[in-house]
């Protein structure tokens, strides 16, 4: 167990052996650093005292130039001889020299510095003293107390100097001394200090090595026990690198460890293995998905789970792996789950077969059950019911279906287990039970028509009895609807007889015949009118499609079978004339319709032929009538224009000539001669009106514009203003009441109301002024004299009535026809036309007009205007 | 003023000339007696242009109608005054003639004076032809 908590606290062991670690070589490096700061300090400090007592030694070298230069002097003054006098030039170069040496060397002391610029100044007044020493001047002293002061002034300058000197010296003894005593202790400290510390490293790596070394023990006690377990685990477990590329994607993987359970289950060695890439390691394995999975879990840092399927060596292996990353790699663990897999796939295939039958049972089932309640028989299994001596005495009710219900009112719940003693005791006596206990007995089936009296009423079944078993299956179709309907089928035909009959009357009365063809089978049936109507006798000839195409006229045969084949292709109904010699010679002319319909899978031609000879010849005539109708309007046309263009002519030249007379030819004619030209120039003037109502007349027939509705008080009002004159003229009273609006085209009514007023005007009794009443009202068309033939509809009558002369009652048709007056020319003017063209004004507006008269009394002209909304 | 006639009847081109006559508008008279010798007479160079032409539509050679239509076919001569002057009083021929660019159309009229009366109210206006400003009260008129 504590190899197991080793385990588990490896990875949180390691972080103080690495911090001891770092701080033994920390330690370490301080030591030596510290060792070179104080070899380095203890080098100074030896350089410090040498520098120090070489300055003492330069210094004692100037100064003892300054000695030499005075005794030199000394001894000039004293003995004369000019040698010292060349001693002291040299003493002053050594000493120059010496100088330049010890500035640089006190370069670094400012006070020492100080004191040689003293000496400077000092040793030049010096140097000076000396130099002015020299024969010339040495000759002038003689006096000894000259000399002494000579002398004097040469030592004063030369013990300010040496003032200096002890001054310096003493300076660098002083700095000498510190030097050393600082030489002396780095001397003593440094050492101790190295041995101390690294007494202290080895101490840390003894002890870290120690810890290292107990924990590598244990480690490879942890490793043999987990090589233990790798080895004998049923799962294979592999260790994976990956391989990069330049780029750094991974191109494959290393196999760096795998356990003995590899080669038990692949067959792969651990040469095969180990250190070979993963798509040479297991070949098998490529295109799995596997390599794509193995970047996933790298790159996501994931572990995943996955089972995947192998072919290895033909076999087919489930293995159920974790791929594992670990720092750089992953560990994969496989377990072989082929035989669980093989296990649950059976399973699974064992289930589907069983859902599978489960439901085609369900199905069956349900089939049936659907079967046998939506079928319209009733189903009914009789199980035989036997005595101890084994005869069949009864039967039990094991099976009934729904359908029962409706005949008997009960359910099958209700009769299944029941006897049919008790349920059905009727069988006992129709023969029923003897039917079934027969086919139970020799197994033949047998089919019998029976007649029920159930609660729901009376019932026609046909029972179809099988032996199944030790009973019988009965199967009973309701049969009544079919009994019925056979009766109904039977008064059907009697009355389809004597429709036919009634049809064949018809026919006759009609002048029709039917057929059908059936085009497929090229049979014709028709009915007997048809046969009548071709001239044949049923009994004798048998008409057939070829028949009838030959008694068309040669003339229309090549039309009727183009017809014919244009109908048969296109299914479309036709109708056309054809000219047909009957049998008997007659030519008779036949309108032949057809109507297609498909019946039982046949398409039939059905239809009638109508003789319609007698239309055809009435039409003929017709047609001759309307063509010399024609004729006579475009000559009347013609007749027209005659009148209005070439009739014209001449009678404008005459009306032209006659206004060419000047008053002055006029002077120049006879009285008589004068009579004459008025009688012609009135004579043309009557011409003239005269053509110009023909013209109008004419007119009339050929102008007929739209009909709208038109107040006729606004066209009473406007004849009223054209005849002001006249109404003036002859002091009429004229009395208009309000009037209806009709269908017509205004200048035609103006024209109608015009002539009628002007004539009443026109026809007054010579001494009397016109009187003159317009009255209107609606007729429904029974109010309406029957002997005018009026068409049918309501009618507005207008009445114009004056209080003239009247005429004689037996004119009063003649008064509208052309060129018709009743009066002597002169009595009043006119042309004849004025009523003539109010008839046809009238007409144009399919209405009628009609005249009342007594002469003396007055006339009243009625107008006829259908009534329209 | 240059006025010019066409009409086949003699009778007729002798009251127009005598009306013309007793207006009191100084005139110019030319007497033609089809649309042949109207359409000859106007492309000679040395014809001075009419101001007006009065033409019959019933004559021999070339008609009323074919004269009409082939004057104001003609770029030089549709600016051409035209007073129809006709017996005819049927709409169809009038309705026909201010179609093919008639500009006036004269019933000839029964009488002498009233003759006088429409020659003298034709050419006391001052008719002018220009088809784009074709106003029908003022151009089309119908005597």
């Amino acid at each position: 167990m504590g190899l197991l908590d080793n385990l588990g606290k490896k990875k949180t062991g390691v972080l103080p052996y690495v911090l001891l670690l770092v701080l033994a070589i920390v330690v370490l490096f301080f030591i030596s650093n510290a060792s070179f700061q104080q070899n380095r300090a203890l080098r100074q400090s030896t350089e410090l005292v040498t520098h120090t007592q070489e300055i003492i030694n330069e210094i004692n070298m100037l100064f003892g130039n300054y000695s030499g230069s005075q005794s030199a002097g000394i001894k000039y003054l004293v003995s004369r001889d000019s040698r010292y006098l060349s001693d002291i030039v040299g003493f002053n170069d050594k000493s120059k020299f010496s100088f330049k040496r010890l500035k640089t060397l006190t370069a670094d002391n400012p006070e020492q510095q100080k004191s040689l610029d003293r000496i400077t100044v000092l040793s030049e007044r010096f140097f000076t003293e000396l130099k002015s020493l020299n024969p010339e001047i040495t000759e002038k002293i003689e006096d000894s107390s000259a000399l002494s002061d000579k002398v004097n002034a040469i030592e004063t300058q030369h013990d300010s100097l040496e003032t200096i000197q002890a001054r310096m010296v003493a300076a660098e003894r002083n700095l000498l001394k510190e030097r050393r005593a600082a030489y002396q202790t780095d001397m003593t400290f440094t050492p101790i200090n190295i041995l101390y510390l690294a007494l202290f490293a080895l101490g840390i790596l003894m002890f870290a090595f120690s810890k290292i070394n107990s924990d590598r023990k244990k480690i490879a006690v942890t490793r043999s026990f987990l090589q233990n377990i790798l080895e004998n685990t049923d799962n294979m477990v592999n260790y994976l690198v990956p391989l990069r590329n330049d780029q750094g994607k991974i191109i494959d993987f290393e196999v760096t460890y795998v356990n003995g359970q590899v080669e038990k289950l692949t067959g792969r060695t651990t040469t095969n293995t180990i250190g070979k890439k993963l798509s040479e390691a297991y070949p098998f394995a490529l295109g799995r998905g596997l390599f794509e999975l193995l970047v996933e879990v790298i790159e996501m840092g994931k572990p995943k789970m996955r089972e995947i399927n192998y072919d290895i060596n033909g076999n087919e292996k489930w293995f159920l792996s974790t791929f594992s990353p670990m720092e750089n790699g992953i560990t994969a663990t496989s377990r072989d789950i082929t035989a669980d897999k093989i296990a649950a796939d059976s399973l699974k295939e064992l289930n589907k077969k069983l859902e599978l039958q489960n439901l085609e049972l369900e199905r069956t089932g349900s089939f049936l059950q659907n079967l046998l309640g939506s079928i319209q028989y009733v189903i009914s299994y009789f199980e035989a019911v036997r005595d101890p001596v084994g005869t069949i005495v009864d039967f039990k009710i094991t099976y009934t279906n729904d359908k029962i219900t409706e005949l008997t009112g009960h359910t099958a719940e209700e009769i299944m287990g029941k006897l049919i003693s008790e349920e059905y005791p009727f069988l006992f006596e129709n023969g029923d039970f003897e039917n079934f206990r027969k086919v139970v007995a020799t197994g033949e089936p047998m089919e019998v028509e029976q007649e029920y009296d159930l609660s729901k009423g009376h019932f026609y079944f046909c029972n179809e009895i099988l032996k199944l078993g030790d009973g019988v299956t009965i199967v009973s179709q309701d049969i009544s609807l079919r009994k019925a309907a056979e009766k109904d089928l039977d008064e059907a035909n009697e009355r389809l007889a004597l429709q036919n009959t009634i049809l064949n009357d018809a026919e006759s009365v009609a002048g029709l015949g039917s057929y059908s063809y059936n085009i497929a089978a090229d049979t014709m049936t028709c009915s007997d009118n048809c046969y009548r109507l071709l001239g044949m006798v049923q009994e004798e000839n048998e008409l057939s499609f070829a028949l009838l195409t030959s008694m068309i006229h040669a003339d229309d045969r090549d039309l009727f079978k183009r017809n014919i084949d244009l109908a048969l292709l296109g299914k479309k109904n036709v109708r056309n004339v054809y000219r047909i010699k009957t049998l008997e010679g007659d030519l008779k002319d036949i309108v032949m319709e057809g109507h297609f319909f498909d019946k039982n899978g046949e398409s039939f031609m059905v239809g009638i032929l109508r003789d319609i000879t007698k239309e055809v010849s009435n039409e003929r005539i017709l047609q001759k009538h309307i063509r010399e109708l024609e004729r006579t309007n475009a000559e009347l046309e013609s007749f027209n224009r005659v009148v209005s263009h070439d009739l014209q002519e001449p009678l404008r030249k005459i009306q032209m000539f006659i206004s060419r007379f000047s008053n002055a030819d006029k002077g120049n004619l006879s009285e008589r001669g004068l009579t004459y030209l008025e009688k012609i120039d009135a004579s043309a003037n009557r011409m003239q009106i005269l053509i110009r109502n023909l013209l109008s007349y004419a007119k009339l027939t050929d102008e007929l514009e739209s009909l709208h509705s038109i107040d006729l008080n606004l066209i009473f009002d406007k004849v009223l203003e054209d005849l002001s004159e006249k109404i003036e003229e002859t002091k009429a009273k004229i009395t208009i009441p309000e009037l209806p609006a009709i269908y017509g085209t205004e200048f035609q009514l103006e024209q109608l109301f015009n002539n009628l007023l002007s004539n009443a005007l026109k026809y007054k009794k010579h001494d009397e002024a016109p009187k003159i009443t317009i009255t209107s009202e609606i007729l429904k068309f029974h109010e309406i004299d029957e002997s005018l033939n009026l068409p049918p509809s309501q009618y507005i009558v207008v009445s114009v009535a004056d209080e003239g002369v009247g005429f004689d009652p037996d004119q009063s048709e003649n008064i509208f026809r052309l060129f018709q007056r009743l009066h002597k020319k002169n009595a009043y003017e006119g042309t004849g036309l004025g009523l003539a063209i109010c008839k046809k004004i009238v007409e144009n507006h399919d209405g009628h007009i009609m005249a009342r008269s007594e002469p003396g009394k007055g006339t009243q002209i009625l107008v006829y205007f259908p009534f329209r909304k | 003023m240059k006025i010019v006639l066409v009409d086949d009847d003699e009778d007729d081109r002798m009251f127009f000339a005598d009306a013309l006559q007793e207006i009191e508008i100084s005139t110019e008279l030319a007497e033609l007696h089809n649309g042949q010798e109207l359409l000859d007479y106007l492309s000679d160079p040395d014809t001075v242009r009419p101001h007006l032409i009065f033409l019959d539509l019933n004559m021999p050679v070339m008609d009323g109608f074919q004269c009409l239509r082939e004057i104001r076919k003609n770029p030089e001569l549709k600016d051409l005054v035209i007073a129809i002057y006709s017996t005819s009083s049927s709409e169809k021929d009038i309705e026909e003639t201010f179609v093919n660019g008639a500009n006036i159309y004269i019933n000839k009229p029964n009488k002498f004076e009233e003759l006088k009366k429409t020659i003298g109210q034709v050419i006391r206006r001052n008719w002018q032809y220009t088809e784009n400003e074709m106003d029908k009260a003022n151009f089309l008129f119908r005597i």
